[in-house]
């Protein structure tokens, strides 16, 4: 992606408005997450450390798209994704899953839990942008 | 291979003192965002640096908060892409290894770090970083299915060693982005487990071999 549309894709988001729900019990994929998203975009971001916090936050505050780790304490990722896909509100709302392990029976878990995608660890900035991006600005645009 | 000599010119070895440890890892911590901020999204080494950052930055938590080995295990997980990686530390008065390993290993792996763990950190060269050069590695280490395995120092001396076994299915090999976290791990680990012992004596998580 060139320097041209990341900048018109952050113009798109910044007027939208639009808050993603970062969720990871580790704070290696976290820092990195949010350095990365705070600095080349403009979404609004929250932070959740488990699957339990994620589904109170994620009820809480209404995000426009998810991005949760997989292994987590109290409840997994695949558990709180499908947790969320109970609530009529969070019904539609992109989730990627991070995974550390991108094998198909993984991958298959994962979209059989609800979730929309996934990246693999470890986290690149390039991929992460493009991706949230390809949610988010069509979300923005169709609004 | 890298020698020790090529391995960290960039990266000052700590001081001995925890505060000079904090000190060193906040401030490298630091300089990898800012530069890693500076860099554009699809810039080759933004990645990298956004690594370091977030390796440097854990390491500096976990000394604080004595966890270091975890955190060594979640970086070695989340930002290189092995599950399977063990500490090795010499305990030179009773020629014993100690193990800590992260949750990965099946019993046979076990075993087979338990018989060899001397010879895995006797291995020449004993100073330098190994990484497993692909399919026609035919050395020992290579034979036991380590794809890594990189030494730690404190005051100038090899204390042991970090093992990396299996990588993720996604990660073909280790590239020069991995090589700079592997640096900074070489240079950091031996000051960051002697500050937790420090801070707290037990030794909980080591296993004898």
């Amino acid at each position: 992606m060139s320097d041209t549309q990341y900048k018109s894709q952050r113009k798109t988001a910044q007027q939208s408005g639009q808050k993603i729900l970062l969720v990871d019990d580790s704070s290696t994929t976290l820092l990195i997450e949010e350095m990365t998203l705070r600095e080349h975009t403009q979404y609004e971001l929250v932070l959740a450390r488990d699957g339990e916090e994620a589904v109170e936050k994620a009820i809480a505050e209404q995000p426009n798209l998810i991005l949760m780790d997989v292994v987590m304490p109290r409840m997994n990722g695949f558990e709180a994704c499908r947790e969320m896909r109970k609530h009529e509100a969070l019904r539609k709302v992109p989730i990627i899953m991070v995974t550390s392990r991108g094998e198909s029976c993984n991958v298959e878990q994962g979209f059989e839990s609800g979730c929309n995608d996934y990246v693999t660890k470890p986290i690149n900035g390039a991929e992460l942008v493009e991706i949230v991006n390809g949610y988010l600005v069509a979300q923005g645009q169709s609004q | 291979m890298i020698s020790k000599s090529e391995t960290i010119p960039s990266i000052n070895t700590p001081q001995a003192s925890l505060a000079d440890l904090e000190r060193n890892l906040g401030g490298l911590s630091l300089q990898y965002m800012r530069q890693s901020l500076e860099l554009p999204l699809n810039h080759e080494k933004q990645t990298v640096l956004a690594r370091l950052y977030s390796a440097a930055n854990t390491l500096h938590q976990a000394v604080r908060e004595s966890i270091v080995e975890n955190a060594i295990f979640e970086i070695c997980s989340n930002l290189i892409g092995c599950e399977q990686v063990a500490l090795l530390v010499t305990c030179k008065q009773q020629d014993r290894v100690a193990f800590s390993g992260s949750a990965d290993f099946n019993p046979q792996q076990l075993e087979a770090i338990r018989r060899n763990a001397k010879r895995i950190l006797q291995e020449a060269p004993t100073d330098s970083i190994y990484i497993k050069s692909g399919p026609e590695d035919r050395s020992f280490l290579s034979s036991l299915g380590i794809s890594a395995r990189i030494p730690f120092w404190l005051d100038k001396s090899t204390k042991g060693a970090i093992v990396f076994f299996n990588l993720l299915p996604q990660r073909n090999g280790l590239d020069a982005g991995d090589c700079e976290l592997l640096k900074l791990l070489c240079a950091y680990t031996g000051p960051c487990l002697a500050a937790n012992k420090i801070k707290h004596q037990e030794t909980s998580g080591w296993v004898q071999l």
